[in-house]
């Protein structure tokens, strides 16, 4: 239980998430995409493999392309064919309440993160 | 005139990796063909090697290897590593030096993949008595050193006190008397919490040469004393043998005859009961010293035949075994003997003999002491080079902190700057309400997204300053998110001016 997917445009953002979690996590492996597309393409392409599948996704919101709201519209029909169902965070510097509050109403999105993703947070995930 | 009589026997304990039960080997020949099992047979055949290695180690070297062969079947590292012990345990016994070095490394690298601490101590403790015995006394004191550390993390106290009592054997053999009489204390308070009296009986006795060596007879005595109360109770007739002979030395040395005589033939009856030659050899010798001290008090007939008798016989057993110092000793009393007889020619022909021999063994003692000495001088290189090296590693930690300070302000800074700069614009927004989805966009993404990075860099230096980790990645970082918050500012600023 410590496969992490992080979807983020931002190289800095990977690393600060990557590091931290290596340091209070050691055990758990941190996949990252740089865009939403990226992360349907892998999740569609291993739907089948459950033990390549992630348990939990760590979403940015804003990105150049496709943003993170995209990524959770297109997710109901990978999810049909996923082996696992992972559990989603928004992961966002986003302050806008509107953003906030069209995270929460998602089915899909557990909860809504403000990053830097904090040590409690993930010290929480890990005894889960 | 005494002080050239100095054959103190050192007892060396041998810690060999212990089994559970001592099994007849004959019925572990039995299960090691009985069995199908290739890790099996090797368990079994390493176990009978140990065995053999003491007496018979030229048995034990073949069932060694056989073992060596299942294991290798087996692809057990356990039973390879164990193997390897037993090789190197009865090359040891063999003299083999070399050999049993390089079996015992390798055993060491494959228990250490193994993780088991307490074979790898117990293989450190066999190097430290192959180095020890090549006359390599530090590279031994190394190995003692790293098994120490070992027992101390797993806490086997009394394998811990063996290996400080050997410390202390090896400090006492390059004349480190105050090093030695420390360990063996340390040594001997273990074992009295312990209470075996086997162990205690060897480190009293130990300690009784100290006491010998720095004249305190009566101390000696003491010590010399309670080591043969201990042994009578345990049956320990070689430790028996070892005290008697060292008392009789005591005896000696303060000019009482008899009961040194007393003792030496203890010792020697003991010895010839034991059938050990080098024993029977050195309590001979003391016996013709002892003889020949009391002639020239008395100048009685007797004493001196008695003398040349013991001493002939001293020389021609440690011939025999190639017993050198004791020869070259005991030979010079031979020569003062014959001195005294009046048989110049004989003793001018033995001093010659005798001088060639000593000659040869100082050359090889002096080669002994060169190499002690040079690598004396490599550990000291290596000790100041490690010095150097933490010295470095301090200065780097302080200039890594003194850098993370200079972040720190810049970064303090260039948030004051941010703030007011949003003040500002917040401000400026409220007064165009017209531009407020825009405005708000930027504020809570683009603005939001360099600080929240910037915040995480942060937290990263702060753990890679503790982990002393260079952070050049992250420096950079902090030029690039500026850099972004700046554009951000100064289109913030176009746009006011613009409105």
């Amino acid at each position: 239980m410590g496969k992490i997917l992080v979807i983020d445009d931002s190289f800095y953002d990977q690393l600060i998430f990557k590091e931290i979690v290596e340091s209070l996590w050691p055990e758990a492996t941190v996949a990252t995409v740089d865009s939403a597309e990226e992360a349907i393409d892998f999740l569609s392409l291993n739907a089948e493999k459950a033990e390549q599948l992630p348990d939990y996704i760590f979403l940015d919101i804003k990105m150049p392309t496709m943003d993170g709201f995209g990524f959770l519209s297109h997710y109901p029909s990978i999810l049909q064919n996923m082996q696992k169902n992972p559990t989603i965070f928004m992961l966002s510097s986003s302050l806008d309440p509107s953003d906030i509050e069209k995270a929460n109403a998602s089915p899909h999105v557990h909860s809504f993160l403000e990053k830097p993703i904090s040590n409690e947070f993930i010290e929480g995930l890990k005894q889960k | 005139m005494f002080s050239k009589l100095k054959f103190l026997f050192l007892l060396l304990f041998f810690v060999k990796i212990s089994f559970a039960q001592n099994q007849r080997i004959d019925s572990l020949k039995h299960l090691a063909i009985e069995t199908n099992d290739d890790s099996l047979k090797a368990y079994y055949y390493e176990h009978i090697a140990f065995q053999q290695s003491k007496d018979f180690p030229h048995e034990g070297l073949e069932f060694a290897q056989k073992a060596l062969d299942f294991a290798e079947k087996s692809k057990s590292t356990k039973r390879i590593a164990g193997a390897q012990a037993a090789l190197a345990s009865n090359y040891r016994s063999l003299s083999s030096y070399s050999e049993a070095i390089d079996f015992n490394l390798k055993a060491l690298k494959n228990y250490r993949s193994l993780g088991d601490s307490a074979s790898v101590a117990a293989i450190y403790n066999n190097l430290s008595l192959v180095e020890n015995k090549l006359g390599n006394s530090l590279k031994a004191l190394e190995y003692n050193y790293s098994a120490l550390t070992i027992y101390d993390k797993i806490q086997q106290g009394r394998n811990k006190a063996i290996v400080k009592e050997n410390i202390a054997n090896i400090y006492f053999n390059i004349k480190d008397y105050h090093q030695s009489k420390k360990y063996y204390k340390e040594a001997l308070s273990t074992y009295h919490s312990l209470g075996n009296k086997a162990d205690l009986a060897r480190c009293y006795g130990n300690i009784a040469r100290l006491f010998h060596i720095w004249e305190e007879y009566d101390s000696s005595k003491i010590y010399l004393n309670k080591s043969i109360a201990l042994n009578k109770i345990e049956d320990k007739e070689v430790g028996l043998l070892i005290n008697y002979s060292n008392l009789g030395n005591v005896f000696l040395e303060t000019d009482k005859i008899d009961s040194a005589l007393h003792y030496y033939f203890l010792a020697n009856k003991t010895a010839h009961r034991l059938n050990l030659t080098n024993f029977i050899a050195t309590t001979s010798g003391n016996i013709g010293t002892a003889y020949l001290t009391e002639y020239k008090n008395h100048t009685k007939a007797e004493q001196l035949r008695n003398a040349e008798k013991y001493l002939k016989r001293a020389v021609s057993l440690c011939d025999s075994i190639g017993f050198v110092a004791p020869k070259i000793e005991f030979s010079k009393e031979l020569v003062e003997l014959y001195e005294l007889k009046n048989e110049y020619q004989k003793a001018f022909i033995l001093l010659e003999e005798t001088k060639a021999e000593e000659d040869s063994l100082n050359n090889l003692e002096n080669k002994k002491v060169i190499a002690l000495l040079e690598h004396q001088r490599e550990q000291e290189i290596r000790e100041n080079e490690i010095a150097l090296k933490d010295k470095e590693i301090e200065i780097k930690q302080l200039n890594n902190q003194k850098r993370l300070l200079g972040l720190i302000l810049v970064i303090s800074i260039l948030s004051v700057l941010i703030l007011i700069g949003t003040v500002v614009y917040i401000y400026r927004i409220k007064r165009h309400k017209s531009q407020m989805s825009e405005i708000k966009q930027l504020q809570s993404h683009e603005f939001r997204g360099p600080i929240a990075s910037m915040k995480g860099i942060s937290k990263l230096m702060r753990q890679r300053v503790q982990e002393g980790k260079k952070m050049d990645d992250l420096i950079t970082a902090v030029y690039d998110l500026s850099e972004k918050m700046d554009n951000i500012v100064k289109r913030i600023i176009n746009k006011s001016n613009h409105n």
